[in-house]
């Protein structure tokens, strides 16, 4: 699974011409050829001076190692972020967890966006969240039950169960943290995260 | 002449016998009436001072068996003669203290009671606290004790922890400690979002409580002393442990390892996990009742939030509560459930959310509250108290119900807003 990840992050490195990043892995090699060099001088004359250098060498590789992982921790952020950029919220009505017939685009859409080649290989985190009404447990649940009704709808379209895991977030995430009826429908929803 | 003084005495008879009814009436009606002096030296913090008097008289009102005179005075620890009866006042007792603080902050109380009809000392006894931040609990203390010299039933319920998660910011809480007025507080869980705590046993030594900052959500219990922190149960979608048995060795959870909430029991020795409700909907809030025999719940089973019950191993399902549209929050002790009922179907009225007091073995009900939203209600350990939360716009309060008085008081937090509470 990791290595497909990595192999997706590359081609989307090459495919999505993040240009800032080539660079940066092209400059890494030379400067260590020249530590190397550095090094090997460094060997005839003083060897402390050697174990100085072949310390800074493997501290540069080293670097590299970090560069390449941020590299690819970066495609992969950035993929992410582009995907939960396009997904929709679903919103719901107060007190209720069914998908509306207004949604049903909406979570058409992400189910198409959720099964494309970009995405089929991440998981899926849908979060569940309330409005400031009620503070208790059963505003867990009522978060829950709509992340579950997303859930089996997304299965319904497509999207493989296990690649969906669900959370409620209760009243604790609100979108919009006014008290007014706009507030509250905004607050009643489901979010969607990527995950790695 | 006798015949004369005899019908003298029958017509004046009914006059005596009036005014002996209302005298009695009157003693049984009349709350003792107490004052309080502050007899501590001038270096002693004036604020500090003025502080302990208000928690104290705060605590003496609440007891409800009180008549509390809320004017601030001072005077000699000894005491002159008029200090000792305050005429004026008429008063029944005189609760007189002097603070003094030791090198190491110990804080210590000197604390005379004085019977203002008499004059004379009744008792004397020294408070000390060792810790000066928990200065409220030493002013509780001293309430607790004056409440049993006078054979009123107990408020010892004031020296117990309260604990709770408020909200900072959005995914952000943390869990505090502190006294039922909130004068004391301290912060024992901060970082993330970290629910629902509720004390782990009687002697309050432990909590549990809902990290949301794992993979999953996770429920851990902390030992309040040392702070070490153990991982009991995880699951998707939601976890909280909603209930304690009597002696501490079993909880109710809710939980959706299956996508939906439902209740389960966990043995906390032999680590079994149970699962109580099967309903696919919302099970939630388990409460022990009936000497942990049976189970109260709040389920949508009817299409709304309703309060049910279960015995334990058994597959039946009643409904408790028969009242309302949309009951939650249910908190149970021995034979009675308090729970919090939305009075209107519109989410714009104003008053919406009412505490209420049903019986579990009877059709006995009462409405607690009248207006605002008043949520999560939890018993104290006497049954006669509950304290719950008063949610305002962006603020709350901790909200204490005396049931017996009929009376209601709040204290607002000042910063962040109660998500759950605990005591």
């Amino acid at each position: 699974m990791k290595l497909l990840l990595m192999s997706l992050a590359l081609a989307m490195l090459m495919f999505t011409g993040c240009s800032q990043k080539s660079p940066y892995v092209d400059m890494t090699g030379e400067d260590t050829v020249k530590t190397t060099e550095i090094s090997a001088d460094k060997k005839a004359d003083d060897i402390s001076g050697m174990d100085a250098a072949g310390a800074t060498a493997a501290t540069i590789d080293k670097d590299r190692a970090v560069i390449d992982k941020d590299a690819i921790a970066n495609a992969i952020a950035n993929a992410i972020a582009a995907l939960e950029e396009d997904l929709n919220n679903i919103y719901f009505d107060f007190d209720k967890y069914h998908i509306r017939p207004d949604m049903e685009s909406k979570i058409r859409a992400n189910a198409r966006l959720l099964n494309t080649m970009n995405a089929k290989d991440f998981s899926i985190k849908v979060e569940g969240n309330t409005d400031e009404w009620g503070s208790d447990e059963y505003n867990f649940a009522l978060g829950l039950r709509r992340a579950s009704a997303v859930k089996e709808r997304l299965s319904t379209l497509g999207v493989e169960q296990n690649r969906v895991m669900i959370i409620s977030l209760g009243e604790s995430n609100p979108a919009v943290a006014q008290s007014n009826q706009d507030a509250w429908a905004k607050n009643r929803r489901a979010e969607f995260k990527i995950l790695p | 002449m006798i015949k004369k003084l005899l019908f003298v005495f029958l017509l004046m008879s009914p006059l005596f016998a009036y005014d002996a009814t209302v005298k009695i009436v009157k003693k049984m009606d009349r709350l003792p009436k107490i004052a309080l002096q502050d007899a501590s030296k001038a270096n002693v913090d004036e604020v500090f001072r003025k502080k302990f008097f208000k928690i104290l008289v705060g605590s003496l009102r609440v007891s409800t068996h009180f008549d509390v005179v809320d004017e601030y005075l001072t005077s000699s620890f000894k005491g002159t003669l008029a200090e000792n009866f305050l005429s004026e006042l008429n008063l029944d007792l005189i609760l007189r203290f002097k603070i003094d603080f030791e090198d190491d902050g110990t804080v210590i109380a000197q604390v005379k009671t004085i019977n203002a009809r008499n004059g004379q000392v009744d008792a004397q006894k020294i408070y000390k606290i060792s810790k000066p931040n928990r200065y409220p609990f030493l002013a509780h203390k001293i309430a607790v004790e004056l409440n049993q010299k006078i054979g009123a039933p107990s408020i010892e319920w004031m020296e117990q922890f309260v604990i709770f998660a408020k909200y900072t910011d959005s995914r952000k809480s943390e869990i505090v400690i502190a006294d039922y007025t909130l004068s004391f507080q301290k912060t024992v869980v901060k970082g993330g979002l970290n629910l629902f705590p509720k004390w782990a046993n009687r002697a309050q030594s432990a909590f549990f409580y809902t990290s949301y900052n794992e993979l999953k959500p996770t429920l851990f219990k902390v030992d309040v002393r040392t702070g070490k922190r153990e991982k009991i149960l995880s699951s998707e979608g939601m976890i909280v442990c909603s209930d304690v048995s009597e002696d501490g060795s079993k909880i109710l959870v809710t939980m959706s390892p299956n996508d939906q909430a439902d209740i389960y029991l966990y043995d906390l020795n032999t680590k079994e996990l149970e699962r109580v409700t099967f309903y696919r909907g919302i099970d939630v809030s388990g409460g022990f009742i009936d000497d942990d025999t049976r189970v109260v719940f709040v389920s949508d089973r009817l299409g709304y939030p309703n309060v049910f019950v279960k015995k334990f191993g058994s597959r039946s399902v009643e409904q408790m509560v028969f009242h309302g549209r949309n009951n939650n929050s249910v908190s149970a002790m021995d034979n009675y459930v308090v729970y919090s009922s939305r009075e209107k179907s519109s989410e714009f009225g104003a008053g919406v959310f009412n505490l209420y007091l049903a019986s579990t073995r009877t059709d006995y009900i009462r409405q607690l509250t009248a207006t605002g939203r008043n949520l999560f209600p939890r018993f104290a350990d006497d049954a006669r108290t509950i304290i719950f939360i008063k949610q305002y716009q962006d603020q709350s309060a901790l909200g204490i119900i005396r049931l017996n008085a009929n009376r209601t008081y709040h204290f607002p937090l000042k910063v962040g807003r109660i998500q759950s509470i605990d005591w």
